[in-house]
């Protein structure tokens, strides 16, 4: 190989030797099959051990290698030193809008928080806040649930999600109110709504149908963009104000389920 | 010990550091430059109520430089808003309405089908 470099720049924060966030400068080969993954792997491999970041599956399954790459959220597994070009300066910063921990990884608390608060799970008729009107329809339980493609094809695209929350370093609401709950999780909200086997519709109305539910949003669409999975949560999103508008609008009339 | 994590500041101009959400702030301005036309157009009707010459006062006003220049920007604002929110609104669409899975070029197709339609009918009424 050529002995072409890249220059990583990376943003280090350790709360005991470096308190205040500043870059850390990285001579690293360039080879183009390396992802910035492989850059970093080297530095801490060969240059310094000491720099901190997450990873696992290095082929975009896993969702842990989200940082921000030149200004933009990536996945650092499927962001390649070619796209830069050799010579070239990265600057690599942790996910914007969380805590930071250490260099790049940053505190994942309070998404896990917010993913578990919208049940993102089939919730039975055993389980549901409001129960069916009609007779439960079958679980695994008495056998196969099936269901039609149309019926599939309706949440499928957000069963994708990786949890890598690119989405919230893109979304500046989230930024603005660290209390909305933002777009992966209301994403997969919406994912078990839009399942016709799942009844928890009721229960997560106290999470979405408030300021910082879905009407935390203002639809700037960048959470879309940057989704490695092509999610598009900020429709997700657009379709739970909708349900929420029409159960708010139905409810006036004193009508409503 | 607890952990000692840290908070980065969002910057005043964050709209500024990024194209994307810059042509998104310029979308939520547009609402300005419409409201504020839409006043104006409110007091013309109030002025068209006192009698022939508090409109014909009216009138003229909307034919000074300074108000033809906002007009056109309102103008050019309208028409940015209508062609950004028209590329998004297709995705607000539920997914299904009646039993139809419901085709995101379609609808599309028709918010412009309805700008079309009204603009006929505005301009039928007006020449």
């Amino acid at each position: 190989m050529s002995d072409a470099n890249v220059t990583i720049e990376i943003q280090r924060y350790h709360p005991e030797t470096c308190p205040e966030p500043k870059f850390g400068r990285f001579e690293v080969p360039y080879h183009k099959e390396w992802s910035i993954l492989d850059a970093l792997q080297y530095v801490k491999e060969d240059l310094d051990g000491s720099v901190v970041y997450r990873w696992s599956c290095r082929m975009a399954v896993c969702g842990s290698c989200g940082m921000v790459i030149n200004g933009t959220p990536k996945l650092a597994c499927e962001t390649f030193l070619r796209d830069f070009g050799p010579g070239s300066t990265i600057t690599l910063e942790p996910l914007k809008n969380f805590a930071i921990e250490r260099d790049l990884a940053v505190d994942l608390e309070d998404f896990v928080e917010k993913l578990e608060r919208v049940k993102p799970f089939i919730v039975d008729a055993g389980a549901a806040l409001k129960k069916p009107k009609k007779a439960q329809p079958p679980t695994t339980g008495v056998g196969e649930y099936r269901q039609t493609p149309l019926e599939l094809s309706v949440f499928k695209q957000f069963t994708m999600c990786i949890n890598c929350l690119l989405c919230y370093s893109a979304c500046p609401q989230f930024g603005l109110n660290p209390k909305f709950v933002g777009p992966a999780a209301l994403a997969l909200a919406h994912r078990y709504n839009a399942d016709n086997r799942d009844l928890g519709e009721e229960d997560r109305k106290a999470v979405l149908n408030t300021k910082d539910g879905v009407w935390s949003c203002t639809f700037v669409g960048y959470c879309s963009e940057v989704c490695p999975k092509h999610v598009d949560p900020a429709a997700a999103i657009q379709r739970e104000k909708v349900n929420g508008m029409m159960d708010w609008g139905l409810s006036k009339l004193g009508g409503g389920e | 010990m607890a952990r000692q994590t840290y908070r980065p500041t969002m910057p005043k101009n964050w709209y500024l550091k990024n194209p994307f959400y810059t042509r998104y702030m310029i979308r939520e301005a547009t609402s300005v430059f419409v409201g504020l036309w839409m006043l104006n157009l409110t007091v013309g009707l109030w002025r068209l109520s006192q009698g022939e010459a508090a409109w014909q006062g009216w009138i003229d006003l909307q034919g000074e430089p300074w108000m033809i220049l906002f007009s056109l920007i309102t103008l050019g604002m309208a028409i940015y808003h209508t062609v950004t929110w028209f590329a998004i609104a297709p995705r607000a669409m539920p997914a299904v309405i009646a039993g139809k899975k419901v085709n995101p070029d379609l609808v599309g197709k028709a918010h412009w089908a309805g700008f079309v339609v009204a603009s006929i009918v505005v301009l039928a009424i007006l020449l």
